[in-house]
């Protein structure tokens, strides 16, 4: 069973007791350090989508390398930090892609490839895409292009690791602040058929949120 | 003891996340690839440890990367690390090997444990394999571990290593009960052809599929310490031990450069080809050796 | 070629050569379940390439095409067959031809056509679908996709891209202009204020 939004939040807890402790100080610079760890070393889980799922292979081996940032592909979405999303997205898959995304532990990243994920790209008027990502799931870095050479794709990775490391606001906080309106927006494209309805009614947080 | 248990730890500690930076730089230059800092694994395991966890199967599920780490540090514990001096050898007189290869099953069972809580098909996929192939890891290495214990007459760690200051080493006196004993390491190490329990592009991570964050950070952990007393283990039975620092750095290195390209250049074997190979061949070999050592001293 | 065309003249049908590789004959919906059977069975068409369905809806029908080949695959033979727009309903292939039951499965999707003796008439690429069926031409994509998801309004999406760049390119022109007229007269101003240092630099 998955706790889901409500899981126990170490952190702030941690951050409470060192605030009694008049030790907010400590907090602070352990923060920052912890920060450069998490710029240091992303685990992706790479959910191709699209087009871009090409371009994937090649920034993760030989030719590009990108483990020598410390960005290492993993296998499922509990390993994960960052998904990348290669490409346009039919409402089929935002419902997959809406479910891994719930999966991953805190803090988690969220990469798209191409101008579809943007504003549709040449999908823009097809009956099956949807046409702005950001409006039910937060992208924190968006990389143009179409398709991006896995060049842009590094330099997406530098981006976001520059952002993580001086702590900025994320996109899964967004997410956390603003859950009503990434989930009506969900539930107008999706028709509320949300996986997995079993665990968690999202539409029902306020009564304990058990379907 | 205390104090020399907790310097042991930490040193596994860091040996081991080093051996695995340097396995991946030298994985990353076999591939041609530039490969990541030798410390990449530190930054792993310490971004792993921070993250927050809303995964709850109940207690077991959290329990099982506990049993793995008493495993790794109660194997780590009964090794004696240098062979001349007591420094590090922190619980050695407490234990012998039948303690020690005891324990190195502990890890295994816990993991089961953990993810039949977890539920995770994939991880039941990837313990039944791994459960499936430790019947045929254990069988050429507990027969060359008892060839070792009728030479020495002896099943203490420390005798053996003080019969091979004036026998000579055991990898001179005993090759065939040090190539099978070889073998079954790469299979303790999960390096390929005995790789199957987490193949990925098959059943993802296997075992370690549903665990993430902390859980993640400690198995590896667990599995750095684990690594770093394994080698320990194979240079004192085989290799006579190590007097200094640089000695243990030099023959655990050897030893483990050499299992990495065993594991580079072959390719995965199936659940029961790897069975049936290691049912026959190593095990053929350490018998060879057991009869070599039972006749001819 | 020959030898098909005179077996269909048995059963009164024509058929039309379109070129070397592909040759037509229509038939009404009541004779389409033995036609095809006898297609299969008499003439050797083993392999049903695809059914095709194409949205007349100034006629109020829709056009149907079995697209049949032998065995040698050296010629295809469409079977077109019509039937009404509004409850659209066609007997089920799949007990000719196996594949035919995705294809349907899809045309049911697409246009809306019933299956009756459909082993499977569930989802194939969309999943929930509450509207028309989207191939239908009656559809309005357009509506629907900006019903569903509106543009972005920070962005003007309906900006010609060549005006835009003309006005863009006009105004760097303009402000090129203005900073070297700035600098002219800020020079121009440097000269008249000490003339005297000018003269020395010359010197």
């Amino acid at each position: 069973m998955e706790s889901g939004f409500h899981g126990s939040d170490l952190d702030s807890s941690l951050k409470c007791k060192l605030e009694e402790s008049g030790m907010a100080n400590t907090h602070a610079i352990m923060e920052k350090a912890v920060n450069w760890f998490r710029s240091r070393s992303i685990f992706v889980v790479a959910y191709g989508t699209g087009c871009g799922a090409i371009e994937m292979p090649p920034t993760f081996t030989s030719r590009y390398d990108a483990e020598r940032m410390g960005v290492v592909g993993v296998a499922t979405p509990r390993q994960a930090d960052l998904i990348i999303l290669s490409g346009y997205l039919a409402y089929k898959t935002l419902r997959r892609v809406i479910r891994t995304y719930e999966q991953m532990q805190r803090p988690k990243y969220v990469i798209t490839l191409g101008s579809c994920p943007i504003n549709g790209g040449m999908y823009w008027d097809s009956y099956n895409t949807i046409k702005k990502l950001d409006d039910y799931i937060p992208v924190d870095v968006y990389v143009t292009g179409c398709m991006p050479r896995p060049e842009s794709v590094i330099e997406g990775f530098v981006l976001l690791q520059e952002r993580i490391k001086n702590g900025e606001k994320a996109g899964w906080q967004k997410y956390d602040e603003n859950l009503k309106f990434y989930k009506d927006n969900q539930k107008r494209v999706l028709g509320g058929h949300i996986d997995p309805s079993y665990e968690t009614d999202w539409y029902n947080l306020e009564n304990g949120g058990v379907a | 003891m205390i104090f020399q248990i907790i310097l042991l730890i930490m040193l596994a500690y860091v040996v081991g996340f080093i051996y695995f930076g340097l396995y991946r730089n030298i994985l990353a230059r076999i591939q041609g690839r530039y490969g990541p800092t030798i410390y990449q694994s530190f930054y792993d395991s310490i971004k792993l440890f921070s993250k927050k966890n809303t995964v709850n199967y109940g207690w077991m599920f959290y329990l099982g990367p506990i049993i793995m780490a008493t495993g790794a540090v109660l194997t780590l514990i009964l090794v004696p690390v240098f062979s001349d001096s007591d420094f590090l050898r922190s619980a050695t007189s407490q234990g012998n090997l039948f303690v020690l290869l005891y324990l190195m099953v502990l890890g295994p069972l816990g993991n089961a444990l953990a993810v039949g809580t977890g539920g995770n098909p994939f991880g039941v996929m990837g313990v039944v394999r791994g459960l499936t192939r430790l019947i045929g890891l254990e069988l050429p290495f507990y027969i060359a571990v008892v060839g070792l214990i009728i030479a020495a007459n002896s099943s203490d760690i420390v005798h053996i290593i003080d019969m091979q200051k004036t026998g000579g080493l055991n990898i001179i006196n005993h090759p065939l009960l040090f190539i099978a004993a070889m073998i079954s390491m790469v299979g303790f190490f999960g390096e390929s052809p005995f790789d199957i329990p987490g193949a990925p592009q098959e059943v993802y991570s296997g075992p370690r599929t549903e665990f993430s964050g902390k859980f993640l950070a400690l198995l590896m952990s667990q599995g750095s310490l684990f690594a770093f007393a394994k080698l320990v283990l194979i240079i004192d039975l085989f290799l006579g031990g190590a007097d200094s620092l640089w000695m243990l750095v030099l023959k655990t290195l050897a030893i483990f450069v050499t299992i990495i390209f065993i594991g580079v250049v072959y390719g995965r074997y199936k659940v029961e080809q790897a069975v049936d190979f290691l049912m026959k061949i190593p095990t053929l070999i350490a018998l060879l050796g057991l009869a070599r050592v039972i006749w001819f001293g | 070629m020959i030898d098909l065309s005179s077996k269909l003249e048995k059963l009164s049908l024509e058929l039309v050569e379109k070129n070397a590789h592909l040759y037509k004959v229509t038939v009404k919906l009541e004779n389409l379940e033995s036609i095809l059977l006898s297609f299969l069975n008499e003439f050797g068409y083993i392999t049903l390439d695809s059914i095709n369905c194409r949205d007349d809806l100034e006629e109020g029908l829709f056009t149907i095409t079995y697209c049949l080949q032998t065995e040698k695959r050296d010629h295809v033979v469409m079977v077109q067959t019509s039937i009404d727009r509004e409850n659209a309903t066609l007997p089920s292939m799949h007990t000719l031809w196996p594949q035919a039951e995705i294809m349907e499965r899809e045309m049911h999707e697409m246009f809306g056509v019933d299956f009756p003796t459909h082993p499977s008439l569930i989802d194939f690429a969309l999943e929930y679908w509450e509207h028309m069926p989207p191939m239908r031409r009656d559809f309005d994509t357009l509506e629907f996709v900006n019903s569903m998801n509106p543009f972005r309004d920070q962005r003007g999406d309906n900006l010609d891209v060549k005006v835009e760049m003309k006005k863009r390119r006009e105004e760097k022109k303009a402000a090129k202009l203005k900073a070297e007229q700035e600098a002219a007269a800020k020079l121009a101003a440097q000269e008249q204020q000490n003339p005297d240092s000018e003269a020395q630099n010359n010197e």
